[in-house]
């Protein structure tokens, strides 16, 4: 009751709601500013209850305002669709090579006369009619389906999947996943199974290492993971459950994101080969053979 | 009257039928055995079944101990280390710092295809002159049959791609493999040939 009371007067009046927050003694998390907070009236700032991970049962901290631009986009179906599939497919490779008519060895002789035989008419045994012959139209590997998504659609992407998180609830904002006392895989399990996380969890962290209590339950449970910020994508964030975010790692993907919306550049910048050739081909340089060239 | 159109019509019959059945040309065939040329079949063992529910069990060999080849059973393990993390690193040219690109680290692919558009973009013959353009000094010291291969495959689809296909040559700049606009002046353009080394 008291928290429906504490976020009409958030939605209503945000100096107002402040001084109620801090008069009540809850945390002070819902004083973020937002930066570039759209200006439209009717726009609801979505918001998070903050907890802890110390304890099996959820113990609320604090509430905490979540930017509308990310935590409340149109819920684009077809753009999230888009992410997933790029994500599936860009990293295919296929490296079956089927060799032609002129790569097979032999062939070089007309096998018979070319009339009065009754035979059919041919000119090499490795003819693509001819069993053990070359082929023709066939996979010429080694084959790639790379190509990049443009940076807008994969931005709106990761709104898109983190608002479908948050307005399906679940999504939730812990203070701290660092050094945490408890690494029993049974407290854990116990832990998402009160707060009713269902079958699969993905904790998301600022830093890029994670030490404490959820490593080692991250080591014993496989369905448990830590991801670093950067690492966040929409094959996972739909692939999981529940998505806990730390506060730290709310705060930069925020950053990040809303960097790169409000950036100068354009957004559609075309993916080109040619600005990446000279790092790609420096870093493989170790796996070339100083000789031979690779046989693909 | 109606006999002899009886006999007329049976007389189409059996001429279609016969002429349905012929499979030999006028031409005697050495065959390794008559009969299998003249005995016929005249039931590829299909029976009708209209009334009949369900689908029919598929032939087998009674008391055949011999367990049917087919592709072992697989379990696929989707909280696998490499499962549970798919796409780990997909984004990290946005919510990383910006120094890696998800092209550098695609370390499965062979080295000179890492962030090169794929074949749905680049087809095989822009593939072929860019892996002509890396290796083509080791190709003729060290393999030049390969490096051989490779000529006459480039000149096939080249003059695929010109005679045949002259709708999909021009899209090749617009991959970002190369700039946009040619090197115009690279050489005299009413010498230009299609056989000319595109870099």
């Amino acid at each position: 009751m008291l928290s429906r009371q504490i976020r009409h007067l958030l939605i209503s009046n945000r100096a107002l709601s402040t001084a109620t927050s801090s008069t009540s003694g809850s945390s002070s998390d819902t004083q973020r500013p937002l930066w570039r907070k759209p200006e439209s009236p009717f726009v609801q700032i979505p918001q998070a209850w903050v907890s802890s991970l110390e304890t099996i049962e959820d113990q609320k901290q604090g509430l905490v305002d979540l930017h509308p631009d990310i935590f409340r986009t149109s819920p684009r179906i077809d753009i999230l669709h888009r992410n997933l599939t790029w994500q599936s497919v860009y990293r295919n490779v296929q490296m079956t090579k089927m060799l032609t008519k002129a790569e097979m060895p032999g062939g070089g002789r007309k096998p018979w006369p070319q009339k009065k035989t009754g035979r059919a008419h041919v000119g090499s045994i490795r003819a693509p009619q001819f069993i053990r012959g070359g082929f023709a139209n066939g996979v010429r590997g080694p084959r790639t389906w790379f190509y990049m998504l443009p940076d807008a659609v994969r931005i709106q992407g990761l709104c898109v999947a983190l608002t479908l998180k948050h307005t399906q609830d679940d999504l939730h904002i812990v203070d701290n996943l660092q050094n945490l006392q408890n690494g029993d895989p049974k407290f854990w399990i116990d832990l998402c199974e009160a707060r009713n996380y269902g079958y699969s969890v993905l904790f998301v962290d600022d830093a890029d290492t994670v030490s404490g209590g959820l490593a080692e339950a991250q080591q014993a449970l496989p369905w448990l993971n830590v991801m670093p910020v950067y690492g966040l994508n929409c094959f996972s964030l739909i692939k999981y459950d529940t998505v806990v975010l730390s506060r730290n790692a709310l705060d930069r993907i925020e950053e990040r994101l809303l960097g790169h919306i409000h950036r100068a550049g354009p957004m559609n910048k075309k993916y080109r080969y040619m600005d990446y050739k000279e790092k790609i081909l420096q870093e493989a340089e170790a796996e070339e053979h100083p000789h031979m060239p690779p046989v693909v | 009257m109606a006999s002899t159109s009886i006999t007329r019509f049976t007389a189409i019959i059996r001429t279609t039928s016969v002429r349905g059945l012929h499979d030999r040309s006028s031409v005697p065939r050495v065959v390794d055995d008559r009969e299998k040329s003249t005995a016929k079949y005249t039931d590829a063992g299909y029976t009708f079944r209209y009334h009949q529910q369900g689908v029919d069990p598929l032939p087998r060999i009674p008391d055949c101990k011999v367990p049917v080849a087919r592709p072992a059973y697989k379990v696929r393990d989707q909280w696998s280390d490499e499962a549970a993390r798919f796409g780990q690193n997909d984004y990290i040219d946005l919510l990383g710092d910006g120094s890696v690109h998800p092209a550098q680290l695609q370390y499965h692919t062979p080295t000179w295809l890492r962030g090169f558009p794929g074949q749905h973009k680049a087809n095989e013959l822009i593939k072929l002159i860019h892996y002509r353009n890396l290796y083509d000094a080791k190709l003729k010291q060290n393999s030049p049959k390969r490096w051989h291969e490779l000529r006459k495959r480039i000149k096939y689809l080249m003059m695929q791609h010109n005679y045949n296909k002259q709708d999909e040559i021009g899209r090749e700049r617009n991959l970002g493999l190369w700039e946009e606009e040619p090197d115009y002046t690279y050489k005299d353009k009413s010498r230009r040939s299609f056989r000319d080394e595109i870099h």
